[in-house]
């Protein structure tokens, strides 16, 4: 997706922000490699017609919602990269593990150099070594297994990133209280201003009929 | 009785130590960074309604602080990701590293929310 479809008039124009919010709006939002401007700006064009802010305060809110989301799927999409990098060395666990020669002494240097290797080629190449890929479903490593390994391996990052994600998920809710809790306020404001207004209490009539 | 740190004796050392309090810049008051104060003082007049109450007026600033201070969280979090090579090619060190500063990060992070919190029920 190329980075042309949201330039900063069409985003003033037609998101209609005021003009106070509009340089937390514009400031060019930091990406990484993968993600690109327009992206981000479909992300907050969605976010911007579903909640219709009317407020500066609506609107801030908004945006920050809307970085909560980025983040939200930025941490989700590390997870899986960390699971996915650490899958090659739990390929090589399980490969060493089901060898041949494991039991013989003095072998294991060479049989790690070889799993490391093995795991390498079959991680490019899922077709790569078949007769290996066949030994070890025999030995119970299917790709379930191997995922398994893999997540064990990441546990340590992954519990790290998990907790960043559950605080972002834990914003995200609070600011969406927030939210709601103001708009029911404004909702019940208006109500009791317009029925004050269509319907005046009784004792105030009496008193200025009196 | 153990002697205490007198702090480091080098030219190298203090050198190294006197940059300690700025390494990602984000203890330092978001309204002192000249380019985010004039929108700051724009965004907490709006939000303060024109009012000339005094807590109005500050409880405003600080949801503005906070908001401009968020974005600068946010940058900081994606520039020790982008350091570290993206999120694809982030293993060993470099991740076990990433995390720590993300966490310090978060920290931050936590203080601003807390204060825009609390000047959001107060407003």
């Amino acid at each position: 997706m190329t980075d042309d479809l949201y330039t900063p008039e069409k985003i003033k124009y037609d998101f209609e922000v005021p003009d106070e919010v509009l340089p937390l709006v514009l400031a060019h939002p930091r990406l990484l490699p993968g993600e690109t401007r327009d992206q981000f700006y479909l992300m907050l064009e969605l976010m911007v017609g579903t909640i219709l802010p009317d407020t500066e305060l609506e609107w801030l809110t908004t945006i920050d919602l809307t970085w909560l989301q980025w983040e939200i799927q930025r941490y989700r999409r590390w997870k899986n990269a960390i699971i996915m990098s650490n899958r090659a060395a739990a390929l090589e666990t399980a490969l060493w593990e089901t060898h041949d020669g494991a039991a013989i002494v003095g072998a294991t240097k060479m049989i790690r150099a070889e799993s490391k290797m093995h795991a390498q080629e079959m991680s490019i190449n899922p077709d790569a070594h078949r007769d290996v890929r066949a030994k070890l479903e025999s030995h119970g490593y299917d790709a379930d297994a191997i995922n398994a390994g893999a997540f064990v391996h990441s546990i340590v990052p992954l519990t790290t990133i998990e907790k960043f994600l559950s605080s972002a998920r834990h914003q995200a809710m609070m600011a969406l209280r927030e939210v709601g809790l103001r708009r029911e306020f404004e909702r019940r404001a208006r109500e009791a201003m317009k029925r004050v207004d269509t319907d005046p209490p009784r004792e105030a009539n009496q008193i200025e009929e009196g | 009785m153990p002697s205490l740190s007198t702090g480091p004796r080098t030219l190298g050392g203090k050198l190294r130590s006197s940059h300690n309090a700025f390494r990602h810049g984000l203890a330092s008051p978001i309204a002192r960074v000249p380019s985010a104060a004039v929108n700051i003082d724009r965004l907490a007049t709006v939000l303060a309604a024109y009012s000339n109450d005094y807590w109005r007026i500050e409880n405003a600033r600080g949801i503005a602080e906070s908001h401009f201070d968020l974005a600068r969280i946010r940058a900081a979090r994606a520039e020790v990701l982008w350091r570290v090579g993206g999120l694809e090619n982030c293993v060993g060190d470099e991740l076990n590293q990433a995390l720590s500063a993300l966490e310090k990060i978060a920290r931050y992070e936590q203080r601003t929310r807390t204060r825009l919190r609390r000047c959001l029920e107060a407003i």
